[in-house]
């Protein structure tokens, strides 16, 4: 039982602290919210941000950068991106987002974290 | 070889044993029923796990014992920690609830250390998940989120076609929840009925209160005689919510803490009735 309650409170305190996603851990927070969050990684150079999509060997990585996006881990994810060989020596951006809905259902997205790997630092 | 009736005969016997089993066996044996089902954890934690359910399914000299469920919780920590962060609420709780059945088989009174074990497991996880939605969450409570989920979950679209919403219409709302804010298609827009919307609300107070009354049921002094109670609202939550819900394995093992608490053959078959009624509906998905 002590062990429950500790989790919980790691979880609480992991939501709080880390936006850890409050569907996971051990608070039993599953369905209690909207479940939107989505990372977004961009190109940076000159003419602005430039989207790109997720290669499917860094999915698993991904999810894992949703559900706790700790800055440590955008930062590796950005440079796992980075190692692309039509990425390099390009700035890269990650972020990570959570929408949320208005009394009229808008989306209200939210950025819990982001990274900027400067094109220098890229790939290492 | 015996023929159709011997074999009838003999699953009807063995039916009937089920319902006489000790109530700690039986839930450590729906435990393993429940790993068998919903295989739990990547390629270095699941043959092992597989290969001890069906061990404790087939022996139940094997499943009553605490080193085996020791075994099962170390594998279902194991689990969690490999997995992390994305584990949810139940892969923690198996890991919980197989120590527990591990101490509880280790003590001079399984039967009762269990039940006692599994009744504030079972509180304690649904005041959480009570705490959360009534309290914490910011879009629970005014019916938020179950106007999105009854627009983006795949399991609501006939309900949503029958209050109104269907087709082109859902295709519009779909549309519009999904794009980023400025980036929407033409014609994306949140369409939604009063039927609907009062749909919203109903689910998010009926799924609350019976969430907080299996908590408060199941966290009251076993005194007060309320296991009839207890019993009648983890059941009606485990027949409602795993008809939508896609975790049968959470189902399945909070079926499992349940039984483990029971008091009477009757409540036994109407466990076992559910568990059965779980897998209907995950077959049907």
């Amino acid at each position: 039982m002590a062990l429950l309650v500790a989790l919980a409170a790691a979880h609480f305190a992991l939501v709080r602290c880390c936006s850890l996603h409050p569907w996971l851990g051990g608070g039993f927070g599953m369905f209690s919210t909207v479940d939107a969050r989505t990372l977004r990684v961009f190109r940076v150079d000159a003419s602005g941000e430039r989207p790109l999509e997720i290669p499917p060997e860094l999915e698993d990585a991904a999810e894992r950068v949703e559900a706790l996006p700790a800055e440590a881990w955008l930062q590796a994810f950005a440079r796992a991106l980075a190692e692309d060989p039509a990425l390099a020596g390009a700035t890269l951006a990650a972020e990570v987002w959570e929408t949320r809905f208005d009394a009229e259902m808008r989306p209200v997205p939210r950025r819990l974290a982001g990274v900027v790997v400067a094109a220098d630092r890229a790939g290492r | 070889m015996p023929g159709a009736r011997g074999v009838a005969e003999r699953a009807a016997q063995r039916l009937a044993e089920l319902g006489t089993r000790d109530a700690p066996l039986l839930a450590a044996q729906l435990t393993c029923a429940a790993l068998l089902l919903a295989p739990i954890g990547g390629w270095g934690v699941r043959p092992l796990v597989l290969v001890l359910a069906v061990a404790g399914l087939l022996a139940p000299a094997v499943a009553a014992s605490a080193r085996f469920f020791a075994l099962l919780a170390v594998l279902a920590g194991v689990r969690v920690l490999l997995d992390w962060p994305l584990p949810d609420n139940h892969a923690y709780l198996l890991a919980i609830w197989c120590s527990a059945v591990a101490v509880s088989f280790a003590s001079p009174r399984p039967r009762a250390v269990l039940a006692r074990n599994a009744r504030l497991l079972v509180g304690l996880a649904f005041a959480l998940a009570t705490l959360q939605k009534a309290v914490i969450a910011p879009d629970y409570m005014d019916g938020t989120f179950f106007r999105w989920a009854v627009a983006v979950d795949p399991r609501f679209e006939e309900l949503g076609a029958l209050l109104g919403r269907g087709g082109a219409d859902l295709e519009r709302t779909r549309a519009f929840l999904e794009a980023w804010p400025g980036e929407a298609p033409p014609g994306a827009a949140f369409v939604e009925t009063a039927a609907l919307r009062a749909a919203a609300h109903v689910f998010t107070w009926a799924t609350v209160l019976l969430e907080g009354a299996v908590a408060l049921l199941f966290l009251a002094p076993p005194a007060l005689g309320l296991g009839r109670a207890r019993d009648a609202a983890l059941l009606l939550f485990c027949a409602g919510t795993y008809a939508v819900a896609p975790v049968a394995g959470f189902g399945w093992l909070l079926l499992a803490m349940g039984i483990a608490q029971s008091e009477g053959r009757r409540a036994r078959w109407a466990y076992l009735a559910v568990f059965a009624l779980v897998a209907l509906y995950r077959g049907a998905e």
